[in-house]
């Protein structure tokens, strides 16, 4: 580095007293009369800056923030919450819902035709009643299974009244049972 | 020094996991962690006490808002920084706009610092001095251009990297290199 270049170290001064330019300015400063002067009146108007008092911070400015932010009710509300993962949330659900109508679809077509036609019967009468698609004892009666399950446990219950059987054999054979024990009380 | 910034933007980084998981105590304690470099950055700049106070709340608030979408490994403080540099120019604009500047935000800030509690026992003289010093400095930082006083205070007080700088006031390292030099030599001259 020739010692007259003092004009391009000039200006990498200000960056060697940040420790970005060290090796070629350090070397020039080594060898020159000028800059060294340059440089230490640039770091004695840093340290005048430096030496300026600093201002307090007003009381309570955090809270005064931080009740400013609990005002604003931005973010922390449930919905908000909710709002948060509104694509995530629709894609599982459209996905669940896909995979469901994809089961019940492959289900349906193993069915022999009989059958089939008068399960698809049975969908269109529910889907036909939409409100009835939340009742428990209405959905039952779409799948033979839970048909005699909810039967048994309504039974069980004494809540006939809520059987989903529509000519419920047991509620026949409960009855022929009261009439025998009837009968075998008025014999005795 | 590094190892120092990089636990500081660890404790920021939980303080803002925290609050994103419902914490509201964790962004006082932001604030709290905050507030004074922040508000003595923004005080140098306007030399208005008022003025930057509501320009630091308000940058507060829209990091609030901003907190749920931000990545969990965002620097806090260069975004809070960000913020208020734009909050900061804004208003600088709006206010020369309305040609409010000038005379008066000079004798408030000299008036400020003549308030700033002094060591026992300094002499009225030492004390005068010390309040016309701080004066001159003050006048003339004021007559830098206003984005070499931002980044000559973002580096002397805030002792931020040229890269937080550049990305505070959007733009390049180089610039930001060059504003320093320019600033300090313009500076040291008034000085002399």
């Amino acid at each position: 580095m020739p010692i007259d270049d003092c004009g391009n170290i000039s200006r990498k001064l200000s960056a060697f007293m940040d420790e970005k330019e060290a090796k070629a300015v350090t070397a020039h400063l080594d060898s020159c009369a000028s800059c060294p002067e340059e440089l230490r009146r640039l770091k004695a108007a840093d340290a005048s800056l430096r030496a300026l008092p600093a201002i307090e911070l007003p009381p309570f400015f955090a809270a005064r923030v931080a009740a400013a932010a609990r005002s604003l009710n931005v973010y922390h509300g449930p919905f908000r919450r909710f709002m948060l993962y509104p694509v995530p949330a629709a894609a599982a659900l459209t996905a669940f819902l896909i995979f469901n109508i994809f089961t019940f679809a492959f289900n349906i077509n193993a069915l022999e035709n009989g059958p089939r036609r008068e399960l698809a019967r049975k969908v269109a009468t529910q889907l036909a009643k939409p409100a009835s698609l939340i009742n428990p004892v209405a959905v039952a009666r779409l799948c033979g299974e839970c048909s005699e399950y909810m039967c048994l446990c309504m039974h069980e219950a004494g809540k006939e009244s809520l059987c989903p059987c529509k000519d419920c054999e047991m509620g026949k054979t409960e009855a022929g049972n009261t009439i025998n024990m009837e009968e075998n009380a008025d014999d005795n | 020094m590094q190892e120092d910034e990089q636990k500081a933007d660890h404790e920021d980084f939980d303080l803002l996991a925290d609050f994103n998981s419902g914490s509201e105590g964790a962004f006082t304690l932001i604030v709290e962690k905050h507030a004074g470099p922040l508000i003595n950055f923004l005080y140098r700049y306007t030399r208005d006490r008022g003025a930057s106070e509501d320009i630091a709340q308000e940058a507060f608030l829209r990091l609030y808002k901003a907190a749920p979408g931000l990545k969990p490994g965002a620097k806090l403080s260069t975004l809070l920084y960000k913020i208020a540099y734009n909050l900061a120019v804004d208003q600088a604009r709006k206010n020369k706009s309305r040609s409010a500047r000038a005379p008066v935000s000079s004798l408030d800030a000299g008036a400020e610092y003549g308030r700033e509690p002094s060591a026992p026992g300094s002499s009225p003289d030492a004390l005068y001095e010390k309040a016309q010093r701080a004066a001159e400095l003050n006048s003339s930082l004021a007559e830098l251009p206003e984005t070499q006083r931002l980044a000559l205070l973002l580096k002397i007080y805030d002792d931020r990297s040229y890269a937080e700088i550049a990305e505070i006031m959007g733009l390049s390292v180089a610039s930001v290199e060059s504003l320093l030099f320019r600033a300090r030599q313009s500076l040291a001259r008034k000085l002399k």
